[in-house]
């Protein structure tokens, strides 16, 4: 067959949530369109690998030594978001409302995936708050189990450190009508309510 | 709960077929390998989203098709319709909807039609290893309280996790710092799960000795919860449940570390059944068995319908085998009683109350 396109299938399909019909597809796209617009997907897939590197002190992809975030004179220093990994980072940021900066762990503790404390960037995170000082750690870390573990024993080293270590909220999806909220997010939202503030 | 109609598409021997039970006592019979039980299996798929002869999904579809089709359609107590849809092929797995909307965790739909079975390889509860009769009580509380079967479901993730950890440590890979987060975890669900387990067993132990005394005329049974970290005359009280577990694996902790595994907890907890103070595995008949493990199912009716809204449906497959006839019109007389019920057979049983349904006329 046509080699240099099976080639592109082949790579198309390491992607994930891309099997051997998408990457046909999209293999074949790239051939029916302007041969500019292919160029320019293949220079900025060799741009972010070769410029980005992980910021120093967050761990996020960054063009430079610290990111613009950790960099930022607008940006709180001494409040750290613990996220688990770059696209939750993204997610906050999208959110438009968080002022503080941030650090990526790079997993969850999961032993039976062979992740351990050591796997992570947790002895990153003890030698910031050493440094950096914090005035609050935000566990911001998702609702699996695994992700539950993990923010228990972050949340224990460092309150005996004396550290304010806080937690997102877990409750109610904004916009949900109640009678399609399943029963634990519910009971899980009427545990952590909160008092009501009126605005004056 | 009723079924109003069920519909298959090449589920095992029936390729197209569609069958509508009257709203009391059924007895579908035919000969062998008609497909009776596949139609108490297939009102299963819709209630519990599986097989309740533990039978894999792939199993199921007809030789030579790709796929099996389940369509059930359900009236609740307040008359309301609620259709039932499970889907299986290999390439897509399975996938179930209810009123058209797809379900993305299956234990979300559990509990929504309550369902009671029996089947002649339940003997195991009695017979079989604790893990049989933990599994007993898992099905019967989980349909009854979402927040148990959530324990459960996470118990089990931490479990492994747990000894995964257990086995890190004694090979030196990971220190013990993890250990005590996830036994905390750990006791805090163990603790949901064997108190709603106690709970159970004393609720429904007065309904198995009224059940057991009408079917086999005097007989006194018991159910006693065998917990792995606490004696039976010093219970500790809900609250302290947890605390007591976690000091307990704390004190066996060389041990569970030597072995890689999670010493004591409901994953090793069992339930022990007696006739008269006998333990029913060593001492009953055969007959004795599986009386008694019929009257527990039935027991389940009366405390289904004391902790629920809807009345369950019974699938009782093969039951009347093995039984004299007196137990069976006993049996009979208590079920005539019960809301929707479905008995396989392969003998004709006839009476005003019950609907008798050939199956050799449906197909
Ligand atoms: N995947 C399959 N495709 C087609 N037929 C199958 C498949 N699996 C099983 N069968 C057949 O389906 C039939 C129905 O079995 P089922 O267990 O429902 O019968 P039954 O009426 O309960 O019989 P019995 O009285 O012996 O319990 C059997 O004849 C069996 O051989
Ligand atoms: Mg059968
Ligand atoms: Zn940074």
């Amino acid at each position: 067959m046509i080699q240099p396109l099976e080639e592109l299938v082949e790579a198309l399909c390491t992607l994930p949530t891309i099997g051997r019909k998408s990457a046909w597809r999209l293999a074949l796209h790239l051939m029916e369109r302007p041969e500019q617009d292919a160029l320019k997907l293949a220079e900025s897939i060799v741009r972010v690998r070769q410029k980005l590197t992980r910021c120093k002190r967050c761990y996020n992809y960054s063009e430079t030594e610290l990111c613009p975030i950790c960099s930022s004179a607008s940006r709180d220093q001494k409040q750290i978001c613990v996220v688990e990994k770059p696209v939750d980072l993204f997610a906050f940021e999208r959110s438009g409302r968080y002022r503080g900066v941030y650090h990526i762990l790079g997993g969850v503790l999961s032993p039976l995936n062979g992740i351990t404390v050591d796997k992570l960037r947790i002895n990153e995170l003890s030698m910031r708050i050493i440094n950096e000082q914090p005035g609050e750690l935000i566990l911001g870390l998702g609702g699996s189990a695994d992700a539950e573990t993990t923010a228990l024993y972050l949340a224990r080293i460092y309150r005996q450190q004396g550290i304010r270590v806080t937690r997102l909220a877990r409750g109610l999806p904004v916009g949900m009508e109640l009678e399609y909220v399943d029963q634990i997010t519910l009971s899980q939202a009427l545990n952590e309510r909160t008092d009501v503030h009126y605005e004056s | 709960m009723k079924v109003r109609q069920i519909q298959f598409v090449h589920f095992r021997n029936h390729r197209a077929f569609t069958f509508e039970p009257g709203d009391g006592l059924n007895i579908i019979y035919g000969s062998n390998g008609s497909g009776k039980t596949t139609i108490l299996e297939g009102i299963h798929y819709c209630a519990l989203t599986k097989s309740f002869l533990s039978i894999y999904d792939s199993e199921f579809v007809t030789y030579g098709k790709t796929f099996f089709l389940i369509n059930g359609l359900f009236v609740n107590v307040k008359e309301k319709l609620t259709s039932i849809k499970v889907t299986y092929s290999r390439d897509t797995g399975k996938q179930v909807s209810v009123n058209t909307r797809n379900v993305p965790t299956f234990s979300e739909h559990v509990g929504t039609v309550p369902c009671i079975t029996f089947s002649p390889a339940d003997i195991l509860i009695v017979n079989g290893a604790p893990a049989e009769r933990r599994r007993f009580l898992d099905k019967a509380i989980s349909q009854m309280d979402v927040k148990y079967l959530q324990a459960l479901i996470q118990y089990r993730r931490l479990l492994q996790q747990r000894n995964a950890l257990l086995l890190l440590i004694r090979d030196r890979q990971a220190d013990q710092n993890v250990l005590d987060i996830l036994t905390e975890q750990l006791v805090e669900k163990a603790a949901i799960i064997v108190y709603a387990r106690r709970e159970f067993i004393e609720g429904i132990m007065p309904c198995v000795i009224s059940k057991l005394r009408i079917v086999s005329g005097g007989e006194n049974p018991s159910l006693t919860y065998r917990c792995t970290f606490q004696n039976d005359d010093d219970v500790p009280h809900k609250d302290s449940m947890a605390n007591h577990l976690f000091g307990h694996l704390k004190a066996r902790r060389s041990e569970e570390i030597a072995r890689g595994q999670t010493a004591a907890g409901p994953h090793r907890d069992d339930i022990l059944f007696a006739l008269d103070e006998k333990e029913i595995k060593k001492y009953a008949s055969q007959g004795q068995k599986r009386t008694f493990i019929i009257s527990l199912k039935l027991a389940l009716y009366d405390y289904f319908q004391e902790h629920q809204k809807e009345k369950p449906i019974c699938l009782l497959d093969d039951l009347f085998s093995e039984l004299d006839s007196k137990r069976v019109s006993a049996l009979l007389s208590i079920l005539a009683d019960f809301g929707q019920t479905l008995i396989t057979s392969t003998e004709k049983r006839t009476a005003s109350y019950i609907n008798s349904v050939n199956i050799h006329d449906l197909i």
